[in-house]
Parts: C-alpha cells; structure tokens; sequence
C-alpha cells in the first residue's frame, strides 16, 4: 500500500516552531496580507487538500480518501464557523478525525486541540432511519488571528461508490489540491465541473507502481447561494473519479466504465428482491375490478398506493439501493421511493401491462447518465409506464401527484428505465407547459354600498392543483376556510371568505374545482357622486422583482399559467365612465394580458399572465424587472363609475 | 360490538422482577376488553382524537437505593383523516431528562378490529442536528379509521422542588387521567389550574399515596389571536411537601427559599474571587456623576457588552472565577455575576424569581418552585426591573414574558450578621403605553406629473417598539448593515426606492437611555393610482401594513396582550397646484368605544388644513394587556380601525 504524506509542513506550523519574534512577526504579516485581500470576510479556507488512494490488495480493491482543511479567522466576528462536522456512512466509514485550533494569546500563539466528538445518527429530513451518522466538533477561541485545522480519513467500501472531490465555497480558498493515487493496474476516469474559468494547474506522474494525478487550485471565491437558485452542486468546483476496472492475478474485473456496467449493478440490487407476487396479483385485481382500459386501470392503481401508502424513507446500507419487497410495504403501509416503485410496478406487471421501475437524479444533482455512468448521478426511483407510444411517468411517493406528470422535481432530468434487467432506455421527463398549470378564476361581482361581493370559481390543473393540496394541512372545513382565504385572496386584505367548497377533490385528474362566495369590505372609494373601483383584484398575488444584488439563476419549481375573469354587474344606479387602457406585454418567457370590455350594466375584464420559465437566468434578470414593474403599473388603474341621477 | 382479543403483557424486564416491585406495575399496562371503536364519537371534526390519554409519574426507589421518577404515559389515539394518519406515522418519546426507557409497547386496532402488535422493533432512534436524542415509534399499517395505542416509561432523575404537566394538546381528549404516586413517607401537594378538576386522593391504595387528577372530554388547546394560549392550558402543578421520616414539612415553601438564596448567592463568591470581580469592575472606568438609574444602567451595560451569555447547564459557567477569565457565562452566572457587581456598589435590590406567562402563569395562590424558573432584579428606589441574562435587553425593559404576571420578590436582610431574605408575592405591572411607543412624520411631495411620492421620514421607537431593531446593530454583521437599516424603511412597503436612511442612537447601550430614531428619504409609486383623470393618492398606506384580525370560531379565551403601546403618526403633503381634494373628511375616523371607562383602546385619525396644506395626524393607544370575552369586539374594532385607515384613498381632481 502507497503511503505518500504531505511533504509540505503547513505553513502556520513554522509559527510554533522557532522564536516567538518570528512568530508573531511572520503570523501578522499573513494576517494583514489576507485582511487587505478580503476586506469584508470574517474567515478563510487557506488550504484545501483532498486525497483518493486506490490500490489492488488480495484481488479487491483498497479505496481510502484523506482531508486535511486549514482556515484562518480574519475578522472577529469568526465564531459563525466553530461547529463542523463529518460525515460517515457503511460505504463511507469515519476512520480518523483529528482537529485542533490555534489561538493568538498575547505575544504568542496555543494550540488547542478539540476533544470533544459527538456521534449522533443523522437525521436527514426526508430519511427516517439510515445508517447515516454525523461527528460534530466545535474549535475553540476563534477570535481574529486564530486557524483552525481537520483531517479526516474515511474507508471506502464500495468500489462502486467513489467519492465526489468537491470545493466548498462558504469562504475564499487561498489554495486547493486534489491528488487521485493509483495502482497502474486500475484504470479511472476523472472529470471536472465548474473548472473552467479557475486558476486550475494539472499535473499527472508516475512513481513505482503508482499514478498520481493532482489538480492544484489558486484563488476560489466564496459564492453565496441566492435564495432559489439552484444547487451548490452546479456552482461549486468538483472532480467525479469513477474507477473503470481494475487488473488482479485472477483477470480483469470490470466496475464501471459505462452506462451498461451502472445498470448491471442496479439491476443485482433489483434481483435481490422477493416480491410475493400472488399477493400482488390478487390486490391488483382488487383495485382495477372490472376495468377493461389500460390507462384506466393504471390510473387506478396508482391512485391507490399513492393515497394508501406514506413516504418515509429508510436508508440502511445496502437498503438503500435494494427497494423494500411490494407486500411489506403494502402491510405497513408505508415504503420509500424505491419500495413504493416496485410496490406500484409489480401490481402493474401482474396485470400484464407494461411498466418498468426507473432511476432519475432529482434537480439539485446536475449530472447526465451518459455523461457520469456512477451512483452519483441518481438519488430517486420512480414507475413509467410505455403504452401505445407514449410514455407516462408515476411517482407514488406524491400524493397528489396527478397520472401521468412527472414530480416537479425531475422535470427536465434524464431517467434510466430498466427493461426486466435485459436492457435499459434512457428517457428525458418533459417539461410541462405553463398552460397546463394552469389556474383560472372567475368572479361574477355586485356592488351593496361600499362592499364588493363576489361569487367565484376557481379551476386548478396540473402541478398547480397538486401544490394546492400538498399545502392543504388538515381535514376540515375550518382548515379549508382559513387556508382558501388566504388562497383566493382579492383585492386587499378587507377581504372575506364567507364560504367554500371544493369539486373533484377525490380524482386528481380532473381539475379541481373551488368554489366560493366572498365580499371585500368599503372597497369602493368615492367622491361625491363618483366612484373608483379598482378591478385589479388578483394584486393580491404580486410578482417578486429580482433582486438587484442577485448573481445567480433563479429556479422555479414549474411553469404556469394563471387566468382572471371578472364580470361586474352595475345594476340599475351606476354607469361607465372611464375604463382603464387595456394592457398586454408579449415574451416568450414570461407574458401578460389584460382587457377591460363594458356592456349593458356590466364591465367586463380578463386578465392572464405566464411564468413560462422554469430557470430565469441573469440575461433575463433586467427584462423580468421591468416585466414585474409594466404588471404593477396596470395594477394602479381604477374604473371611474358615475351614479344615476334618476 | 366486537373485542379486541385478549393481550397478556407483563411489561417488566426480568431482572428486576428479583426485587420488590417499586412501581404500579399492574397499573402499567393496557387494556383487553375495552372496545375503543365504541369510544370514538360521533361527530370527530379533527385529524385526530384522544381516546384515552393517562398519565402517571411515580416516585419510588429503585434496586439500587435511590430515588427515580417514572413517567408512564399511554395513549390511545384515532385517526379521523389521511393527515392524522400521517402525523401519527412516527410517535416521538423525547428521552431529554430521561435516564432509561424502560418499556414501551405499541400496537394498531384497524376499523374492523384487527389488532397488530407493532412489537419492540418498531422503536427507532434519532439524534436532531443539534444534538438532541429521541425515540420514535415508527407506526405500520394505519389508515384513516385505525387507532393507534401505545406506551411507554421512562425513569427519570426526580424533581421534587416543583413542576407541572400540560394536559391539553393538539387534540381533543375523551378521557384524560394524570396521577402522582409516592412511597407513603414522600407527601406530594399537586394543583388543577386552567379548569382541569381538581387533584384528589386516591385512598385504594395502601402501600403508596396516591393523587389523582381527572376529566372527560378536555377540549382541544386554544388557539386564539391575541390570547395567552400556552399560558392558559390545563395544568397540574406538583411538588414534595412532606417527607415523614425525616420529619421536614411544607419542604418547598417561599421562606425557606428566601431565606437562603442571597447567602448561596454571596457564597459564589469568594474574598479572592471578590478582587478580581472589583478589578473587572474598575478597568470599566465608571462615571457615577449621574443618578441610581443612570450607575445602575452603566453597570449593566459593562457587564452585557463583556460576558458573553450562552446556553448550558455546565457547572464552569456559574462559576465566577471561570466567567470573568473566558467572559463566557449562562444565564444562571450572568444573574450571580451582577449581583455581586450589585453588591460591589452598594445599589440596594430585590433578587425577583418568576416564570414566563406565555408558558406559566404565575399563579398567586399556589405555592410551587414551579413558577420560579427565571430572575429578575428589581430596584425599589427607581421601582424598576432588568434581566440579567438577556443581553439585548436593558433596565427599563424585561422580555414582554415577565410583566403582567406575579413573581416572588425577595429582599435581603442582616439581621445581626446572620444574612437571610424575605419574600413577598407582588405583581410586576406592565409598562404603560408611552414605555412603547412609535412615532412617524412623513412629509409627502409629489412630482410633477404626480405619478409618484417623495417621501421624508423620520420615526422614533421607544420600548418594545425598539427592542427587535435597536440591539442588533451590534450584532448585524458590518456589510449587511445597510441593508438592515433599509429593511426598517421597507416595512411602510416593499415596493419602495430608499434614497439615504440613517439611524441615530443604535446599539443595546442605548435601550431606554435614547430613543431609536430613523431618518430617510425614499420615492415610490406605489401610493398612487389612476381613475381616468382623477389621481388617488392611498395616503393609508403609508403608515405602513395594518393586520386585518379575523375571528371566526368561538372564541373561548379573553385578550391577553404582550405589552401596552401607542402610535402617533403625521402626513403632511401639499395638494399639487391645479388640484383639489373632495375626500378629506374620510380622513376621519373615530373609534374609542372605551372612553367613558378607562379609555383602554382607541384609534383617532383626523385632519387639518390650511390652504393647500393637510396635516394628517393618527393617534392609536393600548392602555390595558386584558380585555376580557365580552369586551372582545370592540378591542377588535380598534385594531380593524387600523385596517381601515390603510385603506383611504384621496381624490385629487383637476380644478
């Protein structure tokens, strides 16, 4: 086994060697180097150093991974950055951890080192239970001039499973270094992202039996997430090692060089399952009854797991790749993503009809099969059924997911199908239409003394009928009332929901219908024998503005759609006098509408507006803002209403 | 009717079988022929409802000699609808306090009777992100319709001193039952408050002392707006009273407590430790030219911007000597710390102990170390409270969770070198309404082709209205500073254009000394809207969003509010050249509807003119924190004033 260390001696080390003169001297110099450089951080990463050591013992392979992270506190408001952590799984195991802090004390310098480890279970939120565990430590004394240093080493357990060399940019980074040490009988593959605009230098060597590639960084900005953008994974600056095949005495053993090899893989996984599959057939047959439709009896189905069946994850160890067999998860009546798959798909397969599970990586993951064939491209499996040359994608885990949409979340993201472990197809998800999230509400409205009153319908399609239900937290009609007031709101605050209920609530692939009765108190405003209403009564829902200090894309979760009609009925004492302009702003991205029309004893006005992004990117920031401005400004016309003189 | 089939279970581990069993085990378990489907009423509005909810904290000793606490707790629940069902897919067992889980079973009754026994597997385990432990019981198999049954016990570590049980929750219970058990040498005195029924003694049992508190149909925790919830939910309140063998009686009483805490507290502090405490204090280089507030507030304020004040129970950080090397304290060091300092100069005090209303009321007739959870310190000679160990606050104002509510005054006294104390229930008034106030000149200017507004602005916030802006710009990170500032602004409205804003008198030195006072110029035109030829001008909103209160179920709990405040607010603008305004007078509104009483609420909004100019003046007060049931509406009325002025709209027409 190679076993290189660093012949680098870090550089605050030299403070505690030698004389204190020198020491202060040399440390205060660093220090004031680095607080000119960066005159508004707190705290630095000065050195980064990642190191993955692969080598061929007794026909298997030796993975281990070493860290070592050095920081400096610039400012005095460090303490932000005491608590840290680490992490280890049964792939990934924890086998050293060392940390230490050292604290300017006058003249000098003490180095404290950390002893207290606490080893807790991790608890991811969305993971029940897993084999997950997390060591959390705090340096003490961060005050301006202290460092702080870790190293950590992890076994790797799974050849299968190579770590992801990522750079985290939560502070600068002075400097960086990842080093791959291999056995010249394993054969890697290495890549980069988000390298390409970095003060990157790669270097690659022989020495004895051994190959060491090493990738020094100089310079990395920290990067703040803006609020919805997207992952840190699409930022941050990171080298996916996937390790080929490897020679032993015995040959050649193959781990993953390409897209077949990751689905050979899955599919051991998938071949451990047990499904009891009389029990399936006879719930199937339960479920679908007398239908005779394919798309019905799916529809049908996966109605069922998705409201009989409770997402909850459990991750341990190999778990976390095997799915859960389908009867258990039907008698506990819950799985996770991967049990409540195979649940769905079994019951589909007994029918004879033809789905597959599938694997997909969710958005916050930015990679493609073809282009990183590892485990760290996926994080999700779902159902997806092929019929008459369509394909539909189910996701049981969501309940109020309607038949056919994909989650949300893999919109857009590339999905392996599995064909019975014989084959595979990789298929993209769609990304939805705007009109098809669609939401149209319409008012017929009268006027008593200064009060609007209002009788609404309101039509949900699509993801916007899905979100309206995730949020719907509790049964009843109190419930009901309180969320659609603040759902349905118009106008201004004033306004009352006096009652409402719901149509279709049971067949999520009907459009849900909403319907509701309201008033907005003294929302007239007048002047003698004028009044000024303002018919702009979806304002309520305003559009955000980018922020002008942003610098990331901004991600939304779908597009949509969103329609208003509005008929006012004047009855016999008021008139016409002035209707606002009628306003349109056409885009591809983002567009709206609005129309004012007057007929005998009714106004009439219809108004709709398109979110038709998913990802507003920074070209588009300044066009969105004048977008929102141009839809606040229609906002600000009223209708000028004379009363009859009889 | 169906039964539920026959479950023996002994709950006990074997081990301790051995010895004499110290706990109600028989008690201690449940139940094989009750029908609970039959329990269920008919009519559940709720996700979920509490059959059965019984509880028992049994005080006993253990094989090994000593004294533990075990808390019992089982429950019956059904689930009325999917998110029931899912709320109760993991039942947690908070294992904070608590030395052992013991036992704990759980199992699910599906509507048609099946029972399915979840088993000692269904128990998992968990540590949060910030390092608490629990358990959960990760329930399999239920659906809407299902009941859900489970328990469990832990031992605990005692707590004889006083505490209490919270009897009400998320959901209603159809029976609920909380007893205190006790070997028969250990008398405990518990008390119902919040309309629990009263405790009782249970008598059937010989060996050990029993209390026992009961009730059907507890009704679901309020949740009313503007009402002491957590405060008012049903409660039993306990502690040890007597302990027959050794002969103490009413142990846990004010005067003993009194008497002792100013000696442990000067005890803290050795002839050594005095020095370095009088060293810390002179390199403060005070100014003591000034009055008792003015020395007092300066001593604080030293010791607040020095001691950092941290969570923890760790012995090292009550300890003096420790706090003013690392100045790092909690809460319990940061009080001892002050009073020494205190003490140092002769400042007379009254160390005062008492709870938060918003989670217990001090209650004024019961006796109970329950209600002694937090300290205050109360100068007499000012009649004045501050918080030691809440650092972003000052004297002249405690966290709105301590006034209003009563509290145990204890005074120091010497009586012939023999140091002792005497304590007296007294109530801590609330603060009046000119304590908080806020209040804002804004003077308006349109552009020429008033399709905006140029506003000036400055505020002044005193009080409660100050305590969540004028503290933190210390501990507001240097470079977010402008943003924070310009956030105070925005909240008239987000959609606004903060030309300059400065801010005078920041920083937690000087809360309650200056009031926090912000400057700003900012532009929007948001505040205007078109009819045809006609210009709205919303002058409303500019004092900025006003809450609209909502009450639409019965409401059971009178007002309880966090503090008493009054708004001023003036809008001076021009009417442009060329344009008049008909709509004055909706400027008016006048809702006082407790004038004739004590005045305790009112909204006025009125106006002046002269010429061209409209000074627009709103006057809005709080004088009282309880409004009871029958006085809630028109407490409601004066708050919905408020929403109403937002909504006023000035014509301004061409002449």
């Amino acid at each position: 086994m190679t076993n290189v260390k660093h012949t680098r001696i870090p550089l605050f080390l030299f403070l505690l060697l030698g004389s204190p003169g020198i020491q202060a001297q040399s440390g205060v110099r660093e220090l004031e180097r680095l607080q000119q450089k960066y005159p508004d951080e707190e705290y630095i990463q000065l050195d980064v150093r990642k190191t993955v050591r692969i080598s061929v013992e007794d026909d298997t392979l030796s993975v281990t991974r070493e860290t070592y992270e050095e920081g400096l506190c610039i400012g005095d408001r460090a303490l932000g950055y005491s608590n840290r952590s680490a992490h280890s799984s049964r792939f990934s195991e924890l086998t050293k951890l060392e940390a230490y802090s050292v604290v300017p004390k006058g003249k000098s310098y003490s180095k404290r080192k950390v002893k207290d480890f606490t080893t807790s279970d991790f608890v991811n939120s969305g993971i029940f239970h897993d084999d997950s565990k997390e060591t959390s430590f705090r340096f003490s004394g961060l005050t301006e001039g202290a460092k702080t240093a870790f190293t950590t080493e992890h076994r790797i357990h799974d050849p299968h499973l190579m770590p992801l060399l990522v750079l985290s940019m939560y502070a600068p980074l002075e400097e960086a270094t990842f080093t791959i040490i291999h056995n010249k009988d394993v054969e890697i593959g290495t890549q980069l992202f988000n390298c390409d605009t970095l003060d990157l230098e790669y270097s690659k060597k022989e020495k004895g039996r051994d190959v060491i590639h090493t990738w020094k960084f100089r310079n990395v900005a920290k990067l703040d997430l803006d609020r919805r953008a997207q992952a840190a994974l699409y930022y941050a600056p990171q080298l996916t090692l996937q390790v080929k095949k490897y020679k032993t005495e015995n040959g050649e053993v193959r781990v993953l060089e390409n897209l077949d090899d990751l689905h050979a893989w899955y599919c051991n996984f998938l071949g451990s399952m047990d499904n009891d599959e009389t029990y399936i057939a006879h719930l199937a047959d339960s479920i679908a009854g007398d239908l005779t439709d394919t798309l019905e009896i799916v529809s049908n189905i996966y109605q069922w797991v998705q409201k009989n069946i409770k997402y909850v994850a459990f991750e341990e160890g190999y778990k976390g790749y095997i799915p859960e067999d389908a009867e258990a998860v039907c008698s506990n009546r819950y799985g996770d993503c991967k049990g409540m798959s195979n649940l769905l798909n079994s019951m589909l397969q007994s029918h004879g009809i033809r789905s597959n599970l599938a694997w997909v990586g969710t958005r916050d993951l930015p990679y493609r099969y073809n282009e990183l064939p590892t485990p760290n491209v996926d994080n999700h499996m779902i159902a997806v059924l092929e019929h008459q040359n369509e394909v539909y994608f189910m996701d049981p885990t969501h309940s109020n997911l309607p038949f056919g949409m994909p989650s949300p979340f893999i919109q857009e993201k590339e999905v392996l199908m599995n064909r019975n472990c014989e084959g595979y197809k990789v298929l993209e998800a769609p990304l939805a239409e705007a009109h098809v999230n669609l939401l149209k509400d319409s008012s017929y409205l009268t006027l008593e003394d200064r009060d609007l009153v209002g009788i609404g319908t309101a039509e949900l399609h699509g993801y916007v009928r899905m979100t309206f239900f995730d949020y719907r937290a509790e049964q009843g009609y109190d419930f009901l009332k309180k969320y659609c007031r603040s759902y349905l709101q118009k106008g201004n605050n004033k306004f009352v929901l006096d009652t409402v209920w719901l149509e279709n609530e049971q067949d999520p692939n009907l459009p849900l219908l909403i319907r509701y009765r309201y008033h907005i108190r003294d929302y007239l405003a007048s002047s003698q024998d004028e009044k000024y209403l303002n018919l702009n009564l979806e304002m309520t829902d305003p559009l955000q503005k980018v922020d002008k200090e942003r610098k990331l894309p901004l991600e939304l979760r779908y597009r949509t759609r969103k329609e208003y009609t509005y008929v006012l009925d004047l009855g016999n004492n008021l008139s016409v006098n002035y209707l606002p302009e009628n306003q349109k702003h056409d885009g591809d991205k983002f567009n709206f509408s609005q129309h004012y029309a007057a007929s005998e004893g009714n106004i009439e006005r219809s108004a709709h507006y398109e979110t038709d992004y998913i990802l507003l990117k920074t070209e588009d920031f300044t066009p969105w803002n004048e977008y929102v401005e141009a839809v606040n400004r229609s906002f600000k016309h009223r209708i000028v209403l004379d009363t009859n003189t009889p | 009717m169906r039964f539920i089939p026959f479950l023996a279970l002994s709950f006990f581990i074997s081990v301790l079988q051995a010895q004499p069993l110290p706990i109600l085990e028989d008690e201690y378990t449940w139940s094989d022929t009750e029908d609970y489907h039959a329990m269920v009423p008919d009519k559940v509005t709720g996700d979920a409802h509490i059959l059965l909810d019984d509880r028992t904290l049994e005080y006993n000793y253990a094989a090994d000699g000593n004294l533990y606490s075990y808390y019992f707790i089982h429950k019956v629940v059904y689930l009325n609808s999917e998110q029931g069902v899912e709320e109760q897919n993991k039942i947690y067992v908070s294992l904070e306090n608590a030395l052992e889980l013991l036992d704990y079973n759980a199992r699910v009754i599906s509507a048609d009777g099946q029972v399915t026994l979840l088993g000692k597997d269904a128990l998992q385990s968990g540590v949060t992100e910030d390092e608490r432990t629990f358990n959960y019981f990760a329930i399999a198999g239920a659906e809407v319709g299902s009941i859900v049954e489970y328990y469990y016990l832990l031992k605990r570590q005692p707590n004889f001193s006083g505490s209490y049980m919270v009897l009400q929750g998320s959901y209603p219970i159809q029976k609920s039952q909380f007893r205190i058990v006790s070997p028969t040498n250990l008398v405990f005195e518990a008390f119902a408050v919040n309309g629990y029924n009263e405790v009782e003694k249970d008598t059937t049992y010989e060996d050990r002392l029993v209390l026992k508190a009961h009730m059907e149909n507890v009704p679901k925790a309020p949740n009313d707006p503007s009402a002491n919830n957590l405060g008012s939910t049903m409660k039993v309140i306990y502690q040890l009273d007597d302990n027959l063998f050794t002969g103490n009686t009413n142990i846990y009483n004010y005067g003993t407590l009194s008497q002792s805490i100013f000696e442990i507290l000067r005890g803290k502090a050795s002839k050594k430790t005095k020095k370095k405490i009088a060293k810390f204090l002179k390199s403060a280089d005070f100014d003591f030219a000034g009055d008792q507030r003015d020395k007092i507030f300066q001593i604080e304020n030293f010791l607040k911007e020095n001691i950092r004040v941290v969570e923890g129970p760790e012995e090292l950080l009550t300890n003096l000597e420790f706090i003013l090397e690392n100045k790092v304290a909690n809460e319990y060091g940061m009080n001892t710390l002050f009073f020494h300092a205190l003490r140092h100069y002769e400042i007379p005090f009254e160390v005062v102990l008492t709870s938060n209303r918003f989670n217990l009321r001090f209650e004024e007739d019961i006796e109970s170390y329950a209600f002694l959870s937090d300290y205050l310190f109360y100068f007499p000679e000012i009649d004045d409270y501050t918080m030691a160990g809440a650092t972003a606050y000052r004297l002249g104002v405690i966290p709105f969770g301590y006034i209003h509510n009563h509290g145990l005054f204890i005074k120091e006294l010497d009586i012939a070198g023999i140091v002792t104390g005497v304590g007296k229930v007294k109530f801590i008034e609330a603060y009046d309404d000119a304590h908080s106030h806020h209040d804002m000149w804004l003077d308006v200017t349109f552009n020429d082709d008033l399709s905006n507004i140029n506003v000036d602005l400055k505020e002044e916030r005193t009080g409660y209205n100050a305590t969540p802006f004028q503290p933190f710009f210390d501990y507001v990170p240097e470079e977010r500073l402008g943003e924070f500032r310009e956030s105070i602004v925005k909240m008239i409205h987000e959609d606004i254009e903060v030309e300059e804003v400065t801010t005078e008198n920041s920083g937690d030195e000087n809360l309650m000394k200056h009031p926090f006072i912000v400057n700003s110029t900012f532009s929007s035109d948001q505040f205007i809207e078109l009819a045809g030829n006609k210009v709205l001008f919303k002058v409303g909103e500019l004092i900025g969003p006003q809450l609209e209160m909502y009450q639409e179920e019965k409401r059971t709990l009178p007002v309880e509010t966090n503090y008493n405040h009054r708004y001023y607010r003036e809008i001076n603008f021009l009417i442009p050249d060329g344009y008049a305004c008909k709509n004055l007078s909706d400027i008016n509104l006048d809702v006082r509807p407790f004038e004739e009483q004590d005045k305790a609420a009112g909204f006025v909004s009125s106006f002046e003119q002269e010429g061209n100019e409209v000074k627009v003046m709103v006057e809005e007060y709080y004088k009282r924190i309880d409004f009871s049931l029958q006085e809630f509406e028109d407490y409601r009325s004066v708050i919905n004033a408020a929403a109403d002025f937002n909504k006023i709209v000035l014509v301004l027409e061409e002449i």
